[in-house]
């Protein structure tokens, strides 16, 4: 009787569609709040058979009773705070990621049958679990988890920089024109400044490497510009930009760019490469007085 | 805050009076209990007026009871809350000092001392919180409220300029609160306090200290403010990486905006917080102060939001100031992107405008001319009609870099258009003589000479006094040499070098003096400043030229030694003089004929083959030494020459000049055959076993051109090395032989394949006339005579040799004479008839064609004596004496000489040398016609 009263309960709360049995202990993954078109309840998600969700929902006297909820009926899922989302999400070392890693990936797994419930948060999960395999440089794997936020996620946000983090996989695998057919002729995002050194990094080799240095000078020298403490951008930029100008045949710019390496990072080791770098150039660079090669 | 400062006086209360929660409302009687629970209640509900009434009288009345004196201690405090929270500070200063007085040894003293200070900041008594403030960290020096009272001991200096007191109360606070949350704030007020006594650089230090990233961003916006001011301060004092580095720590709008977005949001939250939190009394005194931050911080974050949606295209102007300053610093590509920015995010015109400008700026002293082209198109389309710039002389100025690009990238087609438009479109353009002279440049360099010399004269009219002047001077003279008048041109290459002789031009004027001289011929005075000039102008980079064109003025005078001491002076760096000045010395060797010439002629060419071993040039160089030792009986020296050059660089597929080498090596061995052979034979066989094609084919193409064999077998043996040798080994001459054996031997497309590949492999081989000679004959078999006009043009433009010169010349006129240019046509037979190279069968067919010309304009008596001009002088050639027999008894016909044309087909007929030709059939039957 008392378990036909929870039955009824639940009723209340979800058009139920199939029969219901009580469970004795927790299960599924929750609890998570469902509003449904009639009501809400603390929930656990079972499973997902077809059109029907089938959830634990907690009784008055403190059971479980397995309900089936219709996908139609289901206007949200919420998701409490997860704790091991935001570690992972600020995991910004191999080891901090390799601490993590593991359990976030249980719970990716447990959560994407229900991927594509709202408010499930399986696709910025996914995104921060492609991060982390970019970290640790398994770009086959985190491109299979951009690729799929690319094709499946809702939000434009997470396609958006899944799509950026593809190319900038691929720009760092050498595959360069597949890179830039997802860079170029992009705006990078500027409220992360570290991700968006990186985008312009990767653009410039890319364009470079397909010899298309004049273009890649001006990605080059962007960060050099506008963000030149970030990830050492300008510094590191200066280095990358060499070649390029040395392609252009743009001595004069060779002889700045060198010149103000050695007044501004005399000591970086960017610096040095540079001078190593410029050996091959003395004769070029002999007719530019800003910059007189080491040695000579 | 005043909520927190209540609950806080309550809680010390009510460990003194026993409080009923239910009393909330005016007191009910006046004992003390009762009016401290409506004290209390009302302070409890806010009512902090009736809270102060209950706790005035509590004190006016029972405020001197010697057993009421402990709690009097809390009363006190909380009557000054009171007051203080209603903003009634005079009375709660009378409330709190009261306070003080009474309880000396109080536990709040500090932050009732606070709390005065505060009262005074608050009602502008500067000096007396300044007092009391100072009693707070004189006194309690580890109280919590120390720290913020030498803040707000800073912030009250400030606000009372006194920048010295101010710059050191910071600078000891930021020494004694390194942790402190103010630390920040502090910095920028230290860094406004630099800035305002012209420190640009301290200033921007402290801000480069503060935090870019964290909670504590509260000064962010006014830190990007600063940061600007110190930026433009230091732009205008010239110091342009201080100005950098400043505004380089500059956010966008965008990004501070968001940022102070959240910060606001975060700052509300935690003050909701802060307020929604039940208090614990013990830290009362640190809510107090974190509600004061917070509600400080929600001020400046909601005023910082505020001001950075007052200040129009505030990123516009940020990226422009940071492209200046690069461009300043000659970081032209930095100032690029930058100016790009603008371009793209700026949203104000003006500044929209300027960063363009700027950007065409950079262009130019990049010398990124193409973009400037682009970009300068760009700019003319937006602001080209625009009158505040064209006044402003940004459009002109504009137009101006774009029309000098094109000068500098030498398209002086383009620039001429664009001078002239300039000239047209803006008469007082400010570089109007600099436009003028660059169009006189244009139309000079685009070889219209004429309308230089008359564009660099008017120039002289009208800018007789420019700075210009002395390009004008000397280009006026370059123009009329190379328009020939070499007279005129001399005295004023002479009067340039005289009046400019500091100019970089006056050595180059002083060498044109010379070849003016050598142009009209005065050899003598022309080789005689040729020597002075070299003497002078080592190294100057006509250096070579003109020990050549010394050593041909002295040639020219029979001055030969002189002349042969001359070319041997043009040094290896000098090439490709040096070489163009060894085969120039060539003649005079040979006019020479002395042992010691060519002595001389060997030593020189083996030099020359010392100094370039990797030169195109080796294969010629060894020839001519070789020739050189032949002709003084050093037989076995040339044989070793030429057999080690031919073994070392004949394998060499890009290398011109072993036919005539291998030529000479065959006169070496006169009457020895079998020495040849078996010299050759060693070749074959080293090259065989070097799989060295190319050498392996040029050797066979040599031996059947030296066998004696008829045209037929030569044509056999052609066929069979072509079937021998993949196409891709064969050199240039190998090509250029097989294509026209196979060509001549009917194959014709696979000897023109031959042809293709020699121009796909060998763009700019001496062989390209050969190649182009048998294109264009290809063409005017097909009938393609458009084709075969242009490929023999090409052939003509290339010719090496005079007799492919004028087969060329030939082939041009046939395909002229089919388009119908008879004009053309006729002058090209003529120069084919004229020329003793032309080949002998070509002329009957020159002939041939002068008369189709006639008549194909209708004039049959003019075709005539060309027709009988090949039956009387080229009867070898009977395919073209009866084609002329029957054209010109055809022509007598029409001309109704109906004798003539019976007496030229039967002098046909009779003619033995065409017996059994099918022609005399049709002779027959037109003779028979006119018979009858």
């Amino acid at each position: 009787m008392k378990s036909r009263y929870s039955i009824l309960v639940a009723l209340c709360l979800f058009p139920l569609l199939a029969g219901a049995q009580t469970a004795t202990s927790q299960r599924g993954i929750g609890p998570f709040t469902l509003q449904a078109r009639n009501g809400s309840a603390e929930v656990r998600l079972i499973r997902l058979d077809r059109d029907m969700l089938w959830v634990d929902q907690q009784s008055r006297d403190g059971r479980f009773i397995e309900v089936g909820v219709p996908r139609a009926n289901i206007v949200s899922i919420t998701v409490p705070p997860m704790q091991i989302l935001e570690v992972a999400r600020r995991a910004s070392t191999t080891q901090l990621v390799a601490q993590v890693e593991q359990p976030f990936k249980r719970l990716i797994d447990a959560l994407r049958p229900y991927r594509e419930l709202p408010g499930i948060p399986f696709y910025d999960m996914e995104l921060v679990q492609g991060r982390m395999l970019m970290l640790q440089n398994r770009y086959t794997e985190a491109l299979t988890a951009f690729s799929d936020i690319v094709a499946n996620a809702g939000d434009p946000a997470f396609k958006q920089e899944a799509n950026l983090r593809k190319g900038l996989i691929l720009a760092r695998q050498e595959k360069y024109d597949e890179a830039l057919v997802i860079l170029e002729n992009t705006d990078f995002p500027d409220d992360d400044p570290v991700f968006s050194d990186d985008l312009y990094a990767a653009r410039a080799n890319a364009k470079a490497a397909v010899g298309r240095h004049r273009d890649a000078i001006s990605d080059f020298f962007y960060p050099v510009v506008f963000a030149p403490k970030i990830n050492r951008a300008e510094q590191r930029s200066l280095l990358a930009a060499l070649p390029s100008l040395a392609a252009m045949e743009d001595w004069f710019s060779v002889a700045r760019t060198l010149q103000v390496l050695h007044t501004e990072f005399a000591n970086e080791p960017e610096t040095a490469k540079a001078d190593e770098w410029a050996q091959q150039y003395q004769k070029q660079l002999g007719i530019e007085e800003t910059y007189q090669v080491p040695g000579t | 805050m005043r909520r927190l400062a209540v609950i806080f006086g309550i809680a010390l209360l009510s460990s003194v009076f026993p409080v009923s929660p239910v009393m909330a409302q005016a007191p009910a009687d006046d004992s003390p209990d009762a009016l401290y629970a409506s004290g209390l209640a009302n302070f409890n509900a806010g009512r902090f007026a009736e809270a102060a009434a209950a706790f005035q009288q509590l004190t006016s009345v029972f405020g001197n009871e010697p057993s009421m004196q402990s709690a009097m201690e809390g009363v006190f405090y909380a009557l000054g809350s009171a007051y203080f929270n209603l903003g009634n500070y005079g009375e709660a200063l009378t409330a709190y000092d009261e306070y003080l007085k009474r309880f000396p040894k109080a536990e709040l003293r500090d932050e009732v001392l606070f709390r005065m200070a505060s009262a005074n900041f608050i009602q502008e008594d500067y000096d007396g919180a300044l007092v009391t403030f100072k009693r707070v960290m004189d006194e309690f020096p580890n109280s919590a409220f120390a720290e913020d009272a030498a803040f707000q001991s800073a912030l009250i200096l400030r606000i009372q300029e006194k920048t010295a007191d101010l710059m050191a109360a910071l600078e000891n606070f930021i020494a004694a609160y390194p942790n402190s949350e103010l630390i920040p704030q502090a910095r920028l007020y230290l860094a406004r306090g630099y800035f305002d006594g012209g420190k640009l650089m301290e200033a921007l230090e402290q801000i480069e200290q503060l935090p870019l990233t964290g909670n504590s961003l509260d000064h962010l916006v006014y830190a990007n403010f600063l940061a600007i001011e110190i930026g433009d301060a230091a732009f205008d004092e010239t110091n342009y990486d201080l100005a950098l580095r400043a505004y380089r720590r500059v956010r966008t709008r965008a990004a501070l905006t968001r940022i102070q977005t959240r910060l606001l949001a975060e700052r509300e939250a935690a003050l909701a917080d802060l307020q929604k939190q039940r208090m614990d009394p013990k830290q009362a005194a640190a809510r107090f102060r974190a509600e004061r931050r917070l509600q400080s911080a929600i001020g400046l974050a909601k005023d910082a939001v505020k001001r950075l949606e007052d200040i129009p295209d505030y990123d516009g102007g940020l990226f422009h100031r940071i492209g200046r300053c690069f461009f300043s610093v000659d970081r032209f590509w930095e100032a690029i992107v930058a100016f790009s920015r603008v371009q793209k995010e700026a949203t104000d015109p003006s500044i929209k405008e300027a960063g363009h400008y700027d950007l065409i700026l950079s262009l130019n002293r990049l010398r990124r001319f193409e973009d400037l082209v682009e970009e300068a198109d760009r700019y003319l389309a937006v602001y080209g009609k625009n009158q505040t710039y064209i006044e402003r002389g940004r459009v002109p100025s504009v137009a101006f870099m774009r029309a000098e690009s094109y000068i500098n990238r030498e398209m002086f087609e383009e620039s001429e258009v664009a001078m002239g438009e300039l000239l047209r479109d803006y008469p007082d353009h400010p570089q109007r003589p600099r436009i003028m002279f660059y169009q006189g440049l244009s139309q000079a360099m685009l070889e219209r000479f004429d309308d230089a010399i008359a564009t660099f004269e008017a120039w002289m009219k009208a800018y007789p006094d420019n700075s210009m002047q002395s390009e004008v001077l000397y280009w006026l003279p370059i123009a009329r040499f190379f328009n020939g008048d070499y007279e005129t041109a001399l005295p004023e290459f002479q009067s340039y070098a005289s009046n400019f002789p500091e100019s970089v031009y006056a050595p180059e004027a002083e060498y044109r003096v010379a070849l003016c001289n050598y142009a009209m011929e005065n050899f003598g005075p022309a080789a005689d400043e040729l020597l002075v000039w070299v003497s002078r102008h080592k190294d100057h980079s006509f250096y070579g030229e003109a020990l050549v064109t010394a050593g041909d003025a002295l040639a020219a005078e029979g001055r030969l030694e002189e002349a042969q001491a001359a070319y041997l002076r043009v040094p290896a760096t000098a090439e490709p003089f040096q070489f163009m000045a060894l085969k120039q010395a060539v003649k005079v060797f040979r006019a020479l004929d002395t042992k010691d010439a060519y002595l001389a002629m060997k030593a020189a060419f083996e030099r020359y083959l010392r100094e370039h071993p990797d030169s195109p040039n080796s294969v010629e160089a060894a020839y001519q030494a070789g020739w050189a030792l032949r002709q003084i009986g050093q037989i076995e020296d040339a044989r070793r020459l030429y057999l080690s050059v031919i073994e070392r660089y004949g394998n060499n597929r890009a290398w011109d000049g072993l036919s005539p080498m291998l030529d000479d090596l065959r006169k070496l061995y006169p009457g020895d055959p079998e020495a040849l052979n078996e010299a050759l034979e060693k070749l074959v066989r080293n090259a065989r076993a070097g799989n060295q094609y190319t050498l392996l084919a040029r050797l066979s193409v040599a031996q059947l051109r030296w066998s004696k064999k008829d045209q037929e077998a030569i044509s056999d043996g052609a066929d069979r090395i072509a079937s021998s040798f993949p196409m891709e080994t064969l050199d240039a001459e190998t090509l250029a032989f097989l294509g026209s054996a196979l060509t001549q031997r009917g194959e014709v497309l696979r000897g023109l394949s031959y042809f293709d590949r020699l121009l796909a492999d060998f763009p700019r081989s001496r062989y390209l006339d050969v190649a182009y000679a048998r294109q264009a004959e290809a063409k005017l078999s097909e009938g393609d005579f458009v084709a075969a006009k242009e490929l023999a043009d090409k052939a003509a433009a290339r010719a090496y040799e005079p007799a492919l010169l004028m087969e060329a010349v030939f082939i041009r006129a046939e395909a002229e004479r089919n388009l119908g240019k008879f004009d053309a046509a006729t002058e090209d037979y003529n120069t084919a008839l004229s020329s003793r190279v032309t080949p002998r069968p070509l002329k009957p067919r020159a002939l041939l064609g002068l008369a189709a010309c006639q008549e194909a304009q209708g004039d049959f008596r003019k075709a005539i004596p060309f027709y009988q001009r090949i039956y009387v002088l080229y009867a070898a050639y009977t395919d073209a004496v009866v084609q002329a027999y029957l054209k010109s008894g055809e022509a007598f016909e029409k001309i109704k000489d109906k004798e003539s044309a019976i007496n030229t087909y039967n002098e046909m007929l009779q003619l033995e040398s065409l017996s059994g030709r099918p022609e005399l059939d049709e002779a027959r039957v037109r003779l028979a016609k006119l018979e009858t």
